[in-house]
């Protein structure tokens, strides 16, 4: 201890400064920790609320079958509730929910405020909705708000809970239309089993699903797939991050030995043995590690906390508590002190096998000129004096340059890969609704076929189809019910052929076509919410989705209601229909809106890793430039005695970094890159779409330049902190 | 015209060898403050002429070697007038003071002070370009082997520092202190890292530089040494204890 306070003593600046670097390098391991930190919240949501196995809307249930439905073998419970589209006094149209707190053991309302609903005219909202005690209307009539509250189920909106008997009465048909069941069993082949005995259970009784049940084995969720897919981005993020992470941790620690090479040689020239040197020195870097870990590691758990409750409010609408990722932690702090005892052990042996006599004369580290790539510099014409003198410190300190090159490279590749990733999501969106030419969308707001397919029929530039979801191999896909002469949808189609008026015909998106191995010619089964169906795959539509275009009337008749729709299509952005059901219409401007806010939270998110990246890269260069500078301080006073000016001092500097930036920046940009397609054939893969790789080529510029002004600043404030002090001190120093 | 006379041309002709080059006035350069206050030198009255070789001898701590810095002028005094070649410098800004050295002092340190990836001749070279002497790289590279010529070390050209030995590399730094012909040579012990026969050997080259105009002011411990120049200043505490003066000089 004593003799680490000796060593802050000695330099106190340079000792917080490695401090900091190595916080911040494991801090930045923290990143790693963001999914597990936001699984172990949305676990704890899952165990708090409820959360049922299979959710799936129905036709209006009565108690019998839900009791027939209980009965089913593997079903541990079932339990009924009721869900209505409601539009509030404003217009905000949103959802009342049915549920039975009394009795209830799945979805439970967790509250945050008041108390829950005792009477028909009590509901719990959420506070966007209104205050305790405050009064609001939904569908005309009017509600007591006596809490404030959510389930995990609908975080993620701003909804209204109503006593279960409040809201059957209200829904059109009368009776509960949502069905909530917990297996024994909660694997996924069990719910799928399970799923379908329901289905048959219902059809006995004339009912039938009307959305596509919605399976959660294995305890996951319903955003389990796009927390995983985001979870998959921060964790690639992160082990970038890591990397990163552990070259400033080797060159800091690397640094903390090798300044060290007068001392050890007078130490050893006094009688001190390598052995003992060798740990002396490695207990200095580790000390200070140690330290550097006492702020590292909260900074690291600070970081996870932070993003991960940006990615969970986002995505799932819930504020986590503070969660630790031990596993991380520990992995941080064994890393970090494995990794500085490697490296420090490696810098002392190196510094402890340098002849004697060497160490001791020599100042300037290794001597220039004893190795033949040092000769070959000397005889390779490097432009003036200056130049040589820069290209040859670059050959002069070869891990140095190595290290600083690498650092940039990181540091580059995270501003790259940034708008790189953006440039590509944009351009799949973009991709993703440039076959659709509509103006508005309507959807009814409540499961069902609300519709008749003729309901616009009487005006031009609408139309009415089918929108559900479905599986095909396992993969949800958009389900489209369009009529096959449709003027909104542009079948882009790459193979084969569209759509022939009422046959079992479907095109299916090129990319998922192509990563299930579904040929055009072959039949494919499609999972709907009354069961499975066969249809000929007769085409593939270059349309970046993952989806299955069908006729209209062939659909409708699939899913148990001939000539029924629940979607409009409309060249007008405001069609002037009457519903006659609740419904939700957006313009194509509102959906761009939403989808540009999705987009922006997202890149928010990487945004904030990206920067950890860069900023610890940056404090890696930062740290290795002013060490290795701080090691020529001497060779700068020399020149500075000869009558170089600190103009001079700084254009040796720069000349020495342009060549180091300029491939710096080319690795970075060439790291960005693969790191942009690595990333996006991952998200292909994992989702089995065309997502397409789009290079942020725009932002070149901007980071070259923003590159090369940073380095220069950078060498401007080092120049001017290594002359600051009279030459003939500087020189003294040395002696 | 030889390279050696481009560098020549390029610095004005010398006055009169008896006119004084350097003259202190109550030089004073103290470290830190209050009670942790360091004196380097104090109150040093000091007249040195062109051409003159002047010792400055002392024990360890006398104030030696800083007297050489400010002299050099790669120091300030904390207070006191220094005026040198007709030249305020004591008042000169970081780069101002560069940019002087440059162009009227040549140093010779004891650690040689090369630059280290550099050959002898280009470290020779960098002296003529920072001097401003606005020579080509042709005539610079020229002048610079006629330098090391001069010190014996004509087939050393291409050597790096790390090649050559003690002495040697004290050569080539003798070299790089006098190939833009300065009025005025501070050397720091330069013989302090050298054995006997390479001492005399560069002090030799020191004093030859003497007899045509430069001033050379050199620090050193050895007396023996101190007796051939013309003056010798001896100093104690940071000031000047005595300033012995060679019969005949």
């Amino acid at each position: 201890m004593r003799s680490m306070l000796r060593q802050f003593k000695r330099a106190p600046g340079r000792i917080v400064a490695s401090i900091f670097a190595l916080a911040l390098a494991v801090g930045a391991i923290g990143v790693l920790a963001i999914p597990t930190v936001a699984g172990g919240t949305l676990d704890d949501a899952i165990e708090r609320d409820g959360l049922a196995d299979i959710v799936v809307d129905t036709t209006p249930l009565e108690a019998s079958r839900l009791d027939r439905i209980s009965r089913i073998d593997g079903i541990e419970r079932a339990e009924a509730e009721a869900s209505l589209a409601v539009q509030m006094d404003d217009g905000f149209l949103t959802r009342m929910i049915g549920l039975d707190f009394e009795s209830q053991t799945m979805d439970l309302l967790h509250l945050t405020a008041g108390r829950f609903p005792s009477a028909p005219d009590e509901v719990v909202a959420a506070p966007a909705l209104g205050a305790v005690g405050s009064r609001v209307t939904a569908n005309g009539a009017e509600y007591e708000v006596v809490g404030h509250g959510a389930t995990l189920w609908w975080s993620d909106s701003d909804v209204l809970y109503a006593p279960l008997d409040t809201v059957t009465a209200l829904t059109p048909e009368g009776g509960t239309n949502r069905l909530v069941v917990t297996a024994v069993d909660d694997s996924e082949s069990s719910l799928r089993a399970i799923s379908d005995a329901i289905r048959a259970e219902l059809e006995v009784g004339g009912d039938t699903y009307t959305t596509f049940p919605i399976l959660m084995p294995d305890g996951s969720t319903p955003i389990d797939q796009d927390i995983s897919q985001v979870s998959t981005l921060i964790g690639m993020l992160g082990v970038f991050a890591g990397l990163v992470a552990l070259v400033l941790l080797a060159s800091t620690t690397n640094t903390l030995i090798t300044e060290r090479t007068r001392e050890v040689a007078v130490m050893r020239a006094l009688g001190g043995r390598s052995r003992q040197l060798r740990r002396r020195l490695r207990r200095i870097a580790l000390g200070i590690t140690g330290v550097a870990l006492l702020i590292g590691l909260p900074l690291g758990i600070a970081i996870s906390n932070v993003i991960a409750r940006m990615v969970l409010e986002e995505f799932v609408g819930i504020t986590p508590s503070i969660a630790v990722d031990w596993w991380v932690v520990g992995f941080s702090a064994v890393g970090a002190l494995i990794g500085a005892r490697l490296v420090a052990a490696r810098a002392a042996r190196k510094v402890v096998k340098l002849p004697l006599a060497e160490a001791l004369r020599d100042r300037e580290g290794r001597p220039f000129g004893r190795s033949w790539t040092h000769r070959l510099i000397t005889r390779i014409p490097t432009g003036g004096l200056f130049g040589r003198l820069a290209a040859r410190a670059s050959v002069h300190r070869p891990a140095h340059t190595a290290a600083v090159v690498v650092q940039i490279s990181a540091a580059v590749g995270a501003a790259f890969l940034i708008p790189s990733l953006t440039a590509s999501v944009n351009g799949f969106n973009t991709a993703s609704f440039a076959p659709w030419s509509w103006e508005s969308l309507t959807i009814a707001s409540d499961a069902g076929m609300p519709f008749d397919q003729t309901i616009v029929d009487d005006r031009t530039g609408a139309e009415a189809g089918v929108w559900v979801d479905g599986e095909i191999e396992d993969w949800e896909v958009d389900v489209y019910g369009l009529p096959t002469d449709t003027e909104f949808f542009d079948p882009m189609i790459g193979e084969g052929t569209w759509l022939e008026p009422d046959a079992r015909q479907a095109v299916l998106s090129a990319g998922f076509a192509e990563r299930n191995s579904i040929d055009v010619g072959e039949s494919v089964t499609l999972e709907l919410p009354a069961g499975p169906t066969r249809y000929e795959v007769v085409g593939v539509s270059d349309d970046y989705g993952r989806a299955i275009y069908v006729d209209r009337s062939v659909l409708a008749a699939d899913l148990g209601a001939p000539g029924r729709a629940n979607t409009v299509w409309s060249a007008d952005a405001e069609p002037e229909v009457d519903w006659g059901v609740a419904v939700r219409s957006d313009t194509a401007a509102d959906v761009a809106a939403d989808d540009k806010a999705g987009r922006d939270a997202i890149v928010v998110i990487f945004g904030a890793i990206g920067l950890i990246v860069a900023g610890v890269a940056a404090l890696a260069v930062m740290s290795s430039m002013t060490v290795s500078l701080y090691e020529r301080r001497h060779e700068l006073a020399a020149l500075q005695a000869i009558g170089a000016r600190k103009r001079r001092l700084r254009g040796l500097v720069i000349r020495e970094l342009v060549p180091i930036a300029t491939l710096g920046i080319a690795g970075g940009l060439a790291l960005g890159a693969l790191g942009n397609r690595g990333i996006i054939a991952s998200f292909e893969a994992s989702n089995a779409i065309d997502i397409g790789v789009v290079d942020a080529v725009g932002a070149i510029p901007a980071i070259v330049v923003g590159t090369f002004v940073a380095l220069v600043v950078l060498s401007l404030v080092i120049v001017r902190t290594a002359t600051r002090r009279p030459v003939t001190v500087t020189l003294r120093s040395a002696a | 015209m030889n390279a050696t006379s481009v560098i020549t041309a390029a610095t004005p002709a010398p006055p009169a060898v008896d006119a004084a080059l350097i003259e202190a006035h109550d030089l004073t350069r103290i470290w830190g403050k209050g009670n942790a206050a360091q004196i380097g030198v104090s109150g040093v009255d000091l007249t040195i002429r062109r051409g003159e070789v002047v010792a400055v001898i002392g024990p360890s701590g006398s104030g030696k070697s800083t007297l050489g810095a400010l002299l050099a002028g790669i120091d300030r005094p904390t207070s006191g007038s220094l005026v040198v070649d007709g030249t305020r410098i004591d008042r000169m800004k970081t780069d101002q003071l560069a940019a002087w050295r440059g162009r009227h002092v040549g140093i010779v340190f004891q650690d040689f002070h090369l630059l280290p990836t550099l050959t002898a001749a280009e470290n020779v070279e960098l002296a003529i370009e920072l001097s401003g002497a606005g020579a080509g790289r042709r005539l610079r590279r020229t002048a610079a082997r006629a330098a090391l010529e001069r010190v014996g070390l004509g087939g050393h050209v291409r050597k790096l520092p790390a090649q050559m030995s003690g002495g040697e590399q004290q050569r080539v730094g003798i070299a790089r202190a006098m190939v833009t012909q300065p009025p005025l040579i501070v050397a720091d012990e330069p013989t302090g890292a050298l054995d006997q026969a390479n001492g005399h050997a560069v002090f030799g080259l020191l004093t030859g530089l003497a007899q045509g105009g430069t001033t050379v002011v050199f620090i050193t411990h050895d007396l023996a040494l101190a007796d051939a120049a013309d003056r010798t200043i001896s100093m104690i505490d940071g000031g000047v204890a005595s300033i012995t003066t060679k019969a005949g000089a």
